[in-house]
């Protein structure tokens, strides 16, 4: 009895022991196998536009190059969160690159916290260490950690580099790198941007006001400020991807400009002024018009004192709308109106008397006159990272009408054949109605229906491509690019530093939620700037990969209060409602199942 | 019928005949439903995306996914009945496979019961689906983790209430290594970065499936389901 129970705890120890030493080389293995996979990986990228996958222009990049790029990462190690995810994703995409680089491309990822000859490193590229916070379970402490990265390209003429002093979590990591990487690698001249001026423009009065206050002396005040102009828009704007140059169209475009942009034109161009657009244009290179058909006037009445000046809307005539419609485009004359999502725009109302002098205040107010373009196409590489446009006005005084852009019937009939194509980039919401020849509009009659209205969308920034004849009989080109916006205001609000919307007070005034909606729109500007100039100059590549992880926004115009409402209440207390009865009829049914069995027992005892 | 969905069957029909079951599941939809839908429409303008739904799911699958495996084992012992299975032409594992793939189920007709909130979102705007199907993937495989894990601590007693303590702290344990890991450095950091399940479903999250998380989840199932197998054979000898 004895020996049979000492056999049995001798089997249970050595089972115990088989167990546990099955479990251990189990758990080794495992361990083993993912140690392994950091380096042996597979990986599917599910995003709609693949925005974790290298794109092929990268791709492309990286195996054409003809000598060796390094990238040092210097970041530094146990980041906290959210800044934690940097490292994998960074060294996800370096592998990448890496492995399509035929040996051209290499990486290195260093922490300089771990030594001072990294941390010299670091600085030498003008790496310097940034303060993140850190939350902890007593306190909120911060510190300061390297994530920066440096490029160098090694060329048998010497190195050239090229510095992100910071990444953070969220940048376009892809993009970053290629754009820079084909800065610094390519031997060809980097796209010039010119910018119209002459033609009454928001920079002619940027230019012209600078001019007024003067320069040093011995200098001419003008040629300073566009000088400095430039710089910014190249540096800032366009992080040196390109060169800005001023143009005036009274002389032929020089050959050395890749694309013109025209941001709100109000002078008449005169003959000369559209021949030599048109040659631009015949020359298959790129232009991108920002027209509104108004324009605000402050006429002269002659000087009364004490009288204030004032300010009215008319019809903005700079020749620019025939060549415009000649191209296959209309600028119509016309109103959009929203009054089921109006945007916020900041208008003169008077606030106070002192005495019998009205005081005047800047007001956010919900202006229907304002409508929300909500119908982006995606498919258009002008608009990738372009999320809520709202086209503001630049003169809070006199809001011009927001109008709209229409094919004309040649345009139709050309698209129909296959030779030209318009395409519809940015429109108003469902939601719009459009009025004719409504100039004047004051807020009041907006809100009010009229039977002439028109239900929307509509389009207002539209490009074409393809065949076109020149608008002066001087020939055609097959490769045509133009950018259309019936409005020019919604990018010079973003230079203008007066701006009562980009006024902090003004903002503070807003509800949090409007505020954040008009830095939204001034940021989709922007964006949609930068994407409109890529295009011109043909870096679709580039624009492609730059847009690819934008974020999408709900569509304000496309959610009243009883869709929210019916949404909400259906999935937060409608599914579970659902599960709960589905709950009793099955408990129901198992009440059923037993009364019938106790029934079926009695009757058989 | 292979005796591991026969295991399977059965313990799915008898969580859907507990009453117990569906007021778990109404809560949860009604917590998780209540948090996201309440907060989208704040602002003026959100994200469309379910990313504040699938940042919060793993807090609630740490609480939810040992609800599910308490009574997996720890109830069959507590009732005499786990004896009566082993009398069953089964091995430990096909007992231990067999629950957890009734859990999963659950767990999977649970998180399917949420899809009507991205079907909702698609009406409103175009919404990004890969991020959506790399979220919901990443929670099936996150809460398989956290059930093999309850599978494994329902083996190891005989009350349900210390089954869900135990399984909770375990889960929340491994949901939180990543904070704790910004809080170390060097080696034991990367460890703890490494065991956390919370920056393995972030990647998956984003709408990427990465091998490296998949092998990861899978590690965790598969030891803990051979750790409960081991435990249940025990009782064999």
């Amino acid at each position: 009895m004895t020996t049979e129970l000492q056999t049995q705890r001798n089997r249970v120890a050595k089972t115990g022991l088989g167990n546990g030493l099955f479990l251990l080389i189990l758990a080794g293995v495992a361990v083993m196998l993912n140690l392994v996979s950091t380096d042996l990986y597979g990986r599917l990228d599910l995003t709609g536009d693949h925005r974790f996958t290298l794109a092929p222009a990268s791709k492309k990049l990286v195996s054409d190059l003809k000598s060796p790029v390094e990238v040092k990462v210097f970041l530094s190690s146990e980041l906290p969160p959210p800044y934690d995810s940097i490292q994998r994703e960074l060294s996800d995409l370096l592998s990448e690159f890496a492995a399509n680089g035929d040996g051209n491309f290499r990486f290195t990822i260093v922490d300089p916290g771990a030594s001072e000859e990294d941390k010299a490193k670091a600085a030498n590229y003008g790496i310097r260490p940034v303060t993140v916070g850190e939350q902890s379970s007593e306190a909120l402490s911060v510190r300061e950690v390297f994530m920066g990265l440096a490029i160098v390209y090694q060329k048998p003429s010497g190195d050239v580099q090229e510095v992100i002093p910071q990444v953070f979590p969220g940048m376009n990591y892809e993009y970053e790198l290629t754009r820079r990487i084909r800065k610094i690698s390519s031997e060809a001249k980097v796209p010039t941007v010119g910018f119209v001026i002459g033609d009454g423009s928001f920079f002619d009065t940027i230019i012209s006001e600078a001019a007024k206050q003067g320069g040093a002396e011995g200098q001419d005040p003008a040629a300073a400020v566009k000088t400095q102009l430039a710089g910014q828009l190249k540096s800032q704007l366009f992080d040196d991807l390109f060169s800005v140059e001023w143009v005036t169209l009274d002389q032929p475009v020089a050959d050395t400009i890749d694309g013109l942009v025209l941001l709100g034109p109000t002078k008449d161009l005169g003959a000369a002024g559209a021949k030599n657009l048109d040659a631009f244009v015949m020359k298959g290179k790129g232009v991108a018009i920002f027209q509104s058909p108004y324009r605000t006037n402050t006429p002269d009445i002659g000087v009364i004192p004490g009288m204030p000046k004032f300010t009215v809307p008319e019809e903005n005539k700079t020749g620019l709308e025939g060549i415009i419609e000649s191209y296959g485009v209309t600028l119509n004359k016309d109103t959009l109106i929203d009054r089921k999502s109006p945007q916020v725009s900041v208008v003169e109302k008077v606030v106070a008397y002192m005495g019998n002098e009205p005081l005047k205040a800047s007001v956010p107010t919900l202006d229907p006159r304002l409508p929300l373009m909500t119908n982006i196409n995606r498919k258009s590489l002008l608009v990738p990272n372009v999320n809520l446009l709202a086209f503001m006005p630049a003169d809070r005084a006199t809001p011009l009408p927001i109008s709209s852009l229409s094919r004309t019937a040649a345009a139709s009939a050309a698209q129909t054949a296959g030779t030209l194509n318009i395409t519809e980039v940015i429109s108003s919401a469902e939601t719009t109605v459009r009025r004719n020849n409504a100039m004047g509009l004051s807020v009041e009659d907006a809100t009010e229906e009229k039977p002439d209205e028109v239900a929307g969308p509509f389009p207002v920034i539209v490009t074409i491509e393809g065949k076109l004849a020149s608008s002066v009989g001087n020939g055609s080109t097959d490769k045509a690019r133009l950018v259309i916006a019936s409005n020019g205001d919604f990018i010079s609000n973003v230079f203008n530093r007066n701006d009562p919307l980009a006024d902090p007070r003004t903002l503070r005034g807003m509800p949090p939620a409007l505020g954040q909606s008009v830095q939204e729109y001034r940021e989709s500007a922007v964006n949609f700037l930068k994407n409109a100039t890529e295009w011109l100059v043909s870096d679709a590549d580039l624009i492609a990969i730059r847009g690819r992880g934008a974020v999408a926004y709900i569509d304000g115009s496309r959610l009243d209060s009883s869709k929210k409402f019916t949404m909400q209440a259906f999935n937060i207390v409608g599914i579970p409602i659902l599960f709960s009865l589905a709950g009793l009829v099955a408990w129901q049914l198992r009440k059923g199942r037993r009364a019938a069995l106790a029934a079926r027992f009695k009757k058989a005892a | 019928m292979n005796p591991i969905l026969s295991i399977a069957k059965r313990e799915l029909r008898a969580s859907f005949t507990s009453v117990t079951a569906y007021i778990v599941i109404a809560l949860f939809l009604l917590i998780a439903g209540g948090l996201f839908w309440l907060e989208i429409f704040n602002a003026a303008s959100t994200e469309l995306s379910m990313r504040t739904f699938f940042t919060r799911a793993p807090f609630f699958l740490a609480f939810f996914a040992p609800a599910i495996s308490m009574g997996l084992l720890a109830e069959e012992q507590r009732s005499k009945t786990l004896e009566l299975l082993m009398t069953l032409p089964v091995t430990d594992m096909q007992v231990v496979i067999g629950k957890f793939l009734a859990a999963l189920t659950l767990l999977a007709i649970v998180l399917g019961a949420t899809l009507p909130y991205p079907i909702s979102l698609a009406s409103i705007g175009n919404l990004d689906w890969g991020p959506i199907i790399g979220g919901y993937v990443g929670l099936l495989f996150l809460g398989s983790a956290y059930l093999a894990v309850g599978v494994l601590v329902s083996s190891l007693t005989r009350d349900q209430m210390v089954a869900i303590l135990v399984s909770f702290f375990c889960c929340f344990l491994l949901n939180t290594f990543g904070e704790l890991a910004s809080h170390t450095e060097g080696t034991v950091a990367e460890v703890l970065r490494f065991i956390s399940t919370s920056g393995h479903f972030e990647n998956v999250s984003r709408g990427v499936i990465d091998t490296r998380d998949l092998l990861y989840y899978f590690t965790i199932v598969l030891l803990s389901l051979s750790g409960a197998s081991i435990v249940l054979s025990r009782r064999r000898w």
